[in-house]
Formats: structure tokens, sequence, C-alpha cells
């Protein structure tokens, strides 16, 4: 299992950054780069970056990195990275569906303990594309695998609380909004919606999710 | 295209997770619970299993210590053990579902009620003769509750302490709620407290959701934190679902402790701390005004745990009250 992670650790980092590719599709065919700074809410308040990379061909996809990290005092200490693949399937009529599974690698630090996850996901946006702006529902599945857990102060209040690699601790749906409109080289996306744990039930304290980006392309 | 089949393969291979623990596995997580560890001292009583321990001479005065929440545990209550050595015969239970008393399922928390009958069939259990008096001495949610158990059984209580109850009925304590949880979007703490759920969500059982709501109490008690708390303090176990059981119950059904407490002649002393700002001697006097006998002290050095920041100021003022009404 180790071997995996690091295998997987290592490809995630291969790649020099990381982000969130909305609304990737624009009539504009000649750029295969595009780039975003966001900030929004996430299982608390976030910002970051993001980059993609649009490769061509009979389905051309989108490889795309993210980060993303909450806001406070400690920078960084705490942040979510994720590698993905958007394929692209070309509007009809102005509507496209394109499918997005990824990778996703979280590390969390507090006084309470320091946590390292990886987990998967998979997303889909079925929308309507016009030159300038689209507008898209979004369904995603987010899904832990592993979770390395080093506790600080819970370990203090109960010294028999195990350290290690542990299985999946749940998952969540999102299911939301996302729109666009670009002006020229530049764009700027919106996207919100509600979080739903993976049983429908245990849903978290923020239930819901927002961002906002400036994009560029080029 | 193929390397849409990278992300894909990396996802099977993370999937093979044979080598990891199981966060269900008893005690990895959250300590075992009465039920699942027979060394605890513990009671079955009115239908459920408490964690309960005692100390002093059992013919000697009660004292029920009553925590805070809902949804805490005992353990920053343990000070009040030095009560034995003064004569008294000192209680310590968790409450239904939380601390190290067995996990109940939320319909078990369908009201205010089972929580003053646990302390009633305690109260019951522990009183060995009509002569032997009885205190409590409540924290926060657990002042709450005595007084709650008060309003229904005035003539059971000889004596009772109240240490910062939000309030006494469900407006108060939404007012007292929304002057005491300050929340900063872009602070280090809440977002300590939010970001782990993205990776402990959408599981059923209540091992997981406790040791998720365990991550929310470096929040509460964050540097400048509102209630003036110096920092965390030791606790055994989040009982997230009476927590979340029990705050829906007063959103639902609200509640109200003060119906009878007119009727209660007896002396009360309540305390209230120097550093909860949320607090402070307005709302204490607002909150106590409904008992007709009531003396208020500030505990200094302190914010609103108390029994464990500012114990030394709080035995002292306690322990004078219980003497007098011993």
């Amino acid at each position: 299992m180790k071997l995996v992670l690091f295998f997987f650790l290592s490809m995630l980092w291969s790649f020099t950054s990381v982000a969130q590719v909305v609304a990737w599709y624009n009539p504009d065919q000649n750029s295969r780069h595009i780039m975003a700074l966001h900030i929004g809410v996430d299982f608390g308040t976030v910002y970051g970056i993001s980059y993609g990379y649009k490769f061509s061909g009979k389905i051309p996809a989108v490889v795309g990195t993210e980060l993303s990290t909450p806001f406070g005092k400690t920078f960084m200490d705490d942040f979510k990275a994720k590698l993905n693949v958007q394929t692209i399937f070309y509007p009809v009529n102005h509507l496209g569906i394109s499918i997005k599974p990824g990778m996703i690698f979280r590390r969390y630090a507090s006084e309470a303990a320091v946590l390292l996850n990886i987990g998967s996901e998979l997303g889909t946006t079925i929308g309507y594309y016009r030159d300038k702006w689209s507008i898209a529902f979004e369904a995603n599945y987010d899904h832990t695998h592993a979770t390395l857990i080093e506790h600080r102060l819970l370990k203090e209040y109960y010294s028999e609380i195990q350290d290690g690699w542990y299985g999946s601790t749940g998952g969540s749906f999102k299911f939301g909004l996302q729109g666009s409109y670009w002006l020229k080289s530049t764009g700027i996306a919106l996207k919100a919606g509600k979080i739903f744990g993976q049983n429908f039930s245990e849903d978290p304290t923020l239930p819901f999710y927002a961002d906002i980006s400036v994009m560029k392309k080029w | 295209m193929k390397l849409v089949y990278i992300p894909l393969f990396l996802l099977g291979l993370s999937a093979c997770n044979s080598d990891l623990m199981d966060p269900l596995t008893l005690g990895s997580l959250v300590p075992r619970t009465v039920d699942q560890d027979a060394s605890l001292p513990s009671l079955v009583i009115n239908g459920t299993h408490l964690h309960v321990e005692t100390f002093g001479v059992p013919t000697d005065p009660i004292i029920v210590m009553i925590h805070g929440g809902p949804g805490g545990d005992y353990r920053d209550l343990l000070e009040a053990r030095a009560f034995a050595d003064d004569g008294f015969f000192v209680v310590f239970y968790d409450q239904r579902g939380t601390g190290l008393s067995k996990r109940e399922d939320a319909s078990q928390f369908d009201g205010v009620q089972i929580m003053i009958d646990d302390l009633n069939a305690l109260v019951h259990h522990f009183k060995l003769a009509d002569a032997q008096k009885v205190f409590l001495i409540g924290h926060s949610w657990g002042a709450m509750l005595a007084t709650g158990y008060i309003n229904q059984h005035p003539e059971k209580i000889d004596g009772v302490v109240l240490a910062e109850p939000g309030g006494f009925t469900w407006p108060q304590v939404e007012e007292y709620l929304s002057l005491s949880k300050h929340i900063e979007l872009f602070s280090e703490a809440l977002n300590d407290a939010l970001f782990p759920e993205q990776i402990f969500t959408g599981r059923d059982e209540h091992e997981i959701q406790d040791y998720k709501a365990s991550y929310f109490f470096t929040f509460e008690n964050a540097p400048g934190n509102t209630i003036g708390n110096a920092g965390p303090y030791p606790f055994w176990r989040s009982g997230a679902v009476s927590f979340n059981a029990m705050l829906e119950v007063g959103e639902t059904q609200g509640l109200d402790f003060t119906t009878h407490l007119a009727d209660f002649s007896t002396r009360v002393l309540f305390t209230y701390s120097e550093l909860n700002t949320a607090y402070g001697q307005a709302w204490a006097e607002t909150v106590g005004s409904v008992f007709p006998h009531i003396e208020y002290h500030e505990i200094e050095g302190t914010g609103h745990e108390i029994l464990y920041f500012g114990w030394d100021a709080f035995y002292a003022i306690a322990l004078t009250y219980l003497n007098e009404m011993k």
C-alpha cells in the first residue's frame, strides 16, 4: 500500500501547480492553456489556483491540476490538491457533456492532529455553451480511500488512540450550477451548490459550496 | 486521450486498501465505552448504561455533578472529587449517549425529558435515606439540566450550584449562543474545524461522528475565543449524536425550565465567569431572575469552563454554600 501511495504522490507532484478547470469549453480552439485564480467556500473558506492543458484528439481532454487552501493564520498547513482529466464532448446545438475523474490529496494540520488523505472523485457537467458564456449543472462524488492520522492533542487526551493509515472514512456529493463569461482571453466563472454526505443524512456543518474564479487562457 | 486512464489507474490502485486500519476498530480513534470495557465504572439505569463514578461515603450528603454539552462528559469536572474530603458523597456521570456512557440511537433523544428522567433515576439510586440531602452542581448545559430537574422535582433537591447556564428557555439559549459562538469566516480556528469534514463525512457510524466532532474542540477554545477559555481542556468523547439530537429537540420543541421555579424557595448559588464576554453579570441576572432566592458570584480569572480553569476560586465559593446548606 505504501508503494501505491508513493507512486500516486510522485505522479501528483510531478505537476507543478494545481487548481480548477472551470468552463473549459470555448469556441477558441487555438488556446491550449487555461489558468484560474479562485476564492470560495468549500468545507471552509478557501482560495487557490488551477491550471489546465488541453490535448487535441477525436475526443479532446483537458488535464488539470488544482490547489486550494483554507484561509487562516498558518499558510498551507491545510490544503487540497487535485489531478484530473476532463473529457470533452463537443456541444451539439450548444449542449455539452463532460466527465472528469480525478485524484485528490489533502493535508490537514491543527492542534488536534495531522491528516494526510488520498481520495478520488468523479464529476460531470451538462451545460449550455455559447460563444461568450455558458451555464451548466454539475455533479461530483468525492470518496476518501486512505488517511494517515498522526494525533497531537487528541493523543494527550486519549493515550491509546492509534496513529497510522486508515481506510475510507466517508465521501460526499456535490450538486450545483456553474456559469462562465469570457471577454477575449479573460473569463470569470461562478459555481455554487449543495454538499451532501455520501449517506445523504450526515451532511457537513457547512453544507454549501461556492466559488468565483478569474480565468486566463492562451 | 490516453491520459484519461492515468487517474483511473491510480484510482484503482489506491482502492487496494488491505493494509489499512479500520476506523471502526474498537478503541482505535475514540475510547471504548462502558458496554465495550468492563473495567470502567458504570451503572445500568433507566434503560441505558451510564459511565458513573462516585467518591466519598455513600451516606454523606450527595452532590451530583452534571456536565455540559449536550454531548460533553464529566472529565473536566473531576476536580470536584475534593468535595468528598469535605463530607460529601460525589456522584459523576456521563449523560446518556455521551462520554464513556453507552452510545444510544438518536431516536432516544426525543425530548429533554429522557435526560431529566436519567438524573432522577440516579438521585433515587444513590439516596439511601429520606434525611440524606441531595445537591446538584451543573455546568453550562448541565446547569440547565439541573434547573430542568428542579422545575419538575423541587422537593428532591436541597441546594444547587449553577455555573453559566446558557438560559432556561429556548429563546434565552438562542440569544446566548448567538453571542458566544462568534464566527470569523476567514479564521484558522474555523477552518481547522471544518476542513476535516471532507475526510470524515457521510458515515452513519457513531464512532466516526464522535471522532469528527472532536475536531471542533479546538475551534471553541481557540485563542481569542469569546467564552474566555484559556485553551482546550480534557474530554473523553464528543457525543455527536446526543449533541445534534438535543439541539434539534431545542429547535423543534423548544424548552422552558422555568414554569415552576417560583415555588423553589431554596437558596441557589449562581456563578458566572469573569472572562466570558458573552455572559457577564447582566446576563446572569437575566437568566437567574426566575429563582426567588438566589445569590450571584463572579468567578475571577476564568472563562466559561469555570470548574476547570477557575477551580480554586469556584471551590471556595461553592464549598461555603454547600456547607451552609448541608
